[in-house]
């Protein structure tokens, strides 16, 4: 199998880790060959001749990372082109900026993400979680992202790492992370302290009518990709910044 | 190509005839966007929400604001540019108020066409022959009807018209209007493409102004003909290469142009044409 990846020229936000080790590592397929990595300015409307390549290339899937209100078009335009019973589409960032929200249902069905959270999670504590989160913001949160969920456990995070050290300390509030856990509506997340990444539930979940399907989910995983290049606590003084090598 | 013929239509009435440089161009195609999805919403059909309620919405606040603003800005150029600077600046707030920062959008309306194994959207096709039908049009009434004569007319010595009693303050309302509400019009049939942010107008407003430019004095053909050549440029090296040396393709072809064709494609090749 093969697929074409689309990125963007911004910066993938903070916490969320590179969108094709997301994507591959819960899944069992094994890729073999990225047809092609296209990079996209972030005011481009007209993705026609992308489209045209992606036919001429005919790759099994399609990867999108997206960002930005103008990029939302992209997936009008594959849907207009007829492309979404044709080519499968994944993507680790729609749904993040609402966008099962603002495009139609015919356009999104079928769009396979990955987060370490969705709304749509059945466990109880996510469920009573919505339940307040809506009541209390119900006309300004059409859908709970994993981006505000994420700041939600982070946040959290640091106030019981803070309660740990009785202090607000910098050094000592990471050292009181390193290890500590907390359960939210997200489930359980660990810092890990070898790599400072945190240890999540990831999902795998279907756009389905201005909502998502969890199809599959994968407890607990380990920041396995820095992992195996990184080790805080035998570096603690480690500082270089990691690419990993999304081919292998 | 025909999306960059769609947005320089109007610029080219505004800018190419009157000599107005707006900068608000982006704002109206917002604007246009923004009535079509709204009529829409309300329960309209897509059809009459794309084609004629965006264009009268935008045509009448052009002759509004027209009115209001620009009329007495006629021969300043850099107050003219500053002004339209700051309706861009304030349509694109007070629609952030209005609508919020997020995306609007329709989906577009007919199906996929397919050739071989390339599919492309059938709205798409249309759309080039809507642009076919707007050029053609906008040739007969240039060319011959008494309205067109007239336009031309004030536009090339405003002073000989009026002494022929043709009243130059409402030639230049109803240019800017017939200009706002193309404008306008293009904006209702992007948003299906596209979709509508406030700050869309952003996305377009260079690409338009280099698109008339380039064209040079004759604005059906100059803008027709520019829209050719650069979106095909523009097209063509996103499919070979990657789409950041499309946009820088675009751009580079325009500047050997107007470096080559100071006047625009139309001050050197088909000069009598409109």
């Amino acid at each position: 199998m093969d697929f074409f990846v689309w990125k963007t020229s911004k910066n993938l936000q903070n916490g969320l880790r590179d969108p094709l080790q997301i994507a591959s590592r819960p899944s069992e397929t094994v890729w073999d060959q990225i047809v092609a990595t296209d990079f996209f300015p972030l005011d481009v409307t007209d993705f026609g001749p992308t489209i045209k390549k992606i036919q001429a290339a005919k790759p099994d899937m399609v990867m999108s990372a997206l960002v930005g209100a103008a990029h939302i078009s992209f997936y009008r335009q594959w849907a207009a082109a007829g492309m979404t019973k044709q080519i499968p589409l994944a993507s680790t960032t729609f749904g993040n900026g609402n966008e099962h929200i603002v495009t139609s249902a015919a356009e999104h069905n079928g769009i396979v993400c990955s987060y370490a959270y969705f709304e749509e999670v059945t466990s109880p504590a996510n469920v009573d979680f919505v339940k307040k989160f809506k009541a209390k913001y119900a006309s300004s949160t059409p859908w709970v992202t994993e981006l505000a969920i994420m700041t939600y456990h982070g946040v959290n995070l640091w106030a019981a790492a803070v309660t740990k050290a009785g202090t607000t300390d910098r050094m000592k509030v990471i050292q009181a992370l390193e290890g500590l856990s907390i359960t939210g509506p997200a489930g359980k997340t660990t810092i890990d302290p070898k790599t400072h990444h945190a240890v999540l539930d990831v999902y795998v979940a279907e756009a389905q009518d201005k909502k998502f399907k969890v199809l599959e989910s994968f407890p607990q995983q380990p920041p396995a990709d820095t992992a195996a290049v990184c080790d805080l606590v035998k570096n603690p003084a480690e500082n270089k910044q990691y690419v990993i090598d999304v081919k292998v | 190509m025909a999306s960059l013929t769609l947005i320089s239509m109007g610029l080219a009435v505004i800018f190419g005839m009157m000599r107005v440089i707006n900068l608000a161009h982006g704002e109206f195609l917002m604007l246009g966007g923004y009535a079509a999805i709204v009529a829409y919403n309300a329960g309209m059909n897509i059809w009459p929400a794309m084609l004629v309620v965006a264009p009268l919405v935008v045509g009448v606040f052009g002759v509004v604001m027209e009115r209001v603003l620009i009329r007495r800005l006629y021969g300043r150029m850099v107050d003219t540019m500053l002004a339209s600077w700051g309706l861009s600046l304030a349509l694109i707030g007070s629609v952030t108020v209005v609508f919020g920062n997020t995306v609007s959008g329709i989906s577009a309306p007919l199906g996929a066409i397919r050739i071989g194994r390339y599919s492309t959207s059938a709205y798409e096709v249309l759309l080039v022959g809507i642009v076919g039908v707007l050029l053609g049009g906008g040739y007969l009434v240039l060319s011959r009807t008494r309205l067109g004569l007239i336009a031309r007319g004030t536009m090339q010595n405003a002073p000989m018209a009026a002494a022929l009693g043709v009243s130059p303050p409402a030639v230049y309302a109803v240019t800017f209007g017939v200009g706002a509400a193309l404008t306008g019009l293009a904006g209702g049939l992007l948003a299906p493409l596209s979709g509508v942010v406030p700050t869309i107008g952003v996305a377009y407003i260079a690409k338009a102004f280099i698109t008339v430019i380039s064209g040079g004095a004759a604005i059906l053909l100059g803008t027709l003909s520019a829209a050719a050549l650069l979106g095909s440029i523009n097209t063509a090296t996103t499919f070979l290469t990657t789409p950041v040396l499309g946009e820088v393709a675009l751009l580079a072809a325009a500047i050997v142009l107007l470096r080559l064709l100071p006047q625009g494609i139309t001050g050197r090749f088909f000069r009598r044409s409109l």
